[in-house]
Order: structure tokens, then sequence, then C-alpha cells
């Protein structure tokens, strides 16, 4: 699944570690979602996109291959 | 203390534990070892509080779930494979000690998938009774 969290924590002037900080996960896992390679679960994509006032589909698009 | 400091220590308390520990065995002083054991966990435990940050997540959470099944299944199929093995091979030699470690092997293993068959059963518990198709 594409995501564009990246982008978002770059909108949002955050680093990889503020952003695991804040939604209680571990910095490698912020890295791994970024990556595509880990696709979080629904509790935590409702966190991200709570966190950014945003959509889960803004965030997340299942219709688009990964890049990696 | 950060996640990677946090690693390193445990690393290093369970290092110097292991030596304690095989010191204290090899000259004969158990109660030693026993006392780094319990001094070492105590240890762990302080770095544990000091740690800012997440230790512990979802995905980790995840990856041990995927990491307990494979050892699961490879443990069960090593202990049924050699089981089987040392007790035929034992009856046709006539090695009684390799039947019976065979067997032992097989209790083993007996034991560990009925263990697996109750937790399975107590996970499935919040799914029975679901009802009639609505």
């Amino acid at each position: 699944m594409n995501n564009r969290l990246k982008v978002f924590r770059a909108m949002h002037d955050l680093t990889q570690e503020q952003l695991a900080l804040e939604l209680g996960v571990t910095r490698q896992t912020i890295i791994a979602i970024e990556k595509n390679k880990y696709d979080p679960s629904l509790d935590l994509a409702f966190k991200i996109a709570r966190y950014f006032g945003v959509t889960i589909e803004d965030v997340f698009n299942p219709d688009a291959a990964a890049r990696d | 203390m950060d996640r990677s400091r946090f690693f390193l220590c445990i690393a290093l308390i369970a290092l110097a534990e292991a030596a304690v520990f095989g010191v204290a065995i090899f000259s004969g002083y158990d109660g030693l070892a026993e006392l780094s054991f319990y001094v070492a966990l105590l240890l762990m435990f302080v770095c544990r509080q000091r740690v800012k940050g997440v230790l512990w997540d979802e995905r980790l959470a995840r990856l041990d779930e995927q990491v307990a099944l494979k050892t699961l299944r490879v443990a069960l199929f090593l202990m049924l494979f050699f089981g089987a093995g040392f007790i035929v091979s034992g009856a046709m030699l006539h090695l009684e000690r390799a039947v019976n470690d065979g067997f032992f092997l097989l209790s083993i293993a007996g034991g560990i998938i009925l263990l697996y068959l109750i937790f399975w059963i107590l996970a499935m518990k919040p799914y029975w009774n679901e009802g009639e198709d609505e």
C-alpha cells in the first residue's frame, strides 16, 4: 500500500523520532511505513490521519502499487 | 536513555551476568550465581525505567507473532522427525535408550500441540455464539 506519510511529515516539519513519539510507535515503524515495507493497523492508520487532520485516504492509497 | 543505548545496556548486563554466572558455578559458589541472576534482572528493570520513547509497538508485535509461529512449526517438525527416527532406528537396532529418547521427544511435541490447541480454543472464545446470518 502506497502512502504519503513522508510528505505530511515534511509539511508539519517533524522528524521521524518526533512523529514516532506522538503516535506511540518506534522510529523504525515510521521508517518502515514511509518505505512501504509495513502496512499499519487500522488503529494506527486512523491515529496518523487524525494527527495530521486529514482522512485515511489522504495518507494511504491502497490502489497504487508500492514504490519499492 | 534512548532505545539504542538501552539495548547496549541490556547486552552488557547480559554479558556480565553470563561471565559472573559461569565463574560462580565453576568455582562452586552456587549462591553467588543465583544472586548475580537477580541483580542482573534488577539492573535490566532499572534500565527499562530510564528509557524515553517507545520500545514495543504493533509492528514488533506482528513480527513477534510471525517469528513465534515459525519457531513453533520448526521445533515441532524437528521433534516429531527426530522422535520418530529415534524410535524406529532404536527398535531396529535394539537400542532402548534411543527408543526412550524418541518417546520423550514425541511426548514433548504432543504436549506443545495440546497447549497450542488449548490456547487456540481460548483465543477463539470471543467468536463463539456468533449467531445466525442476519
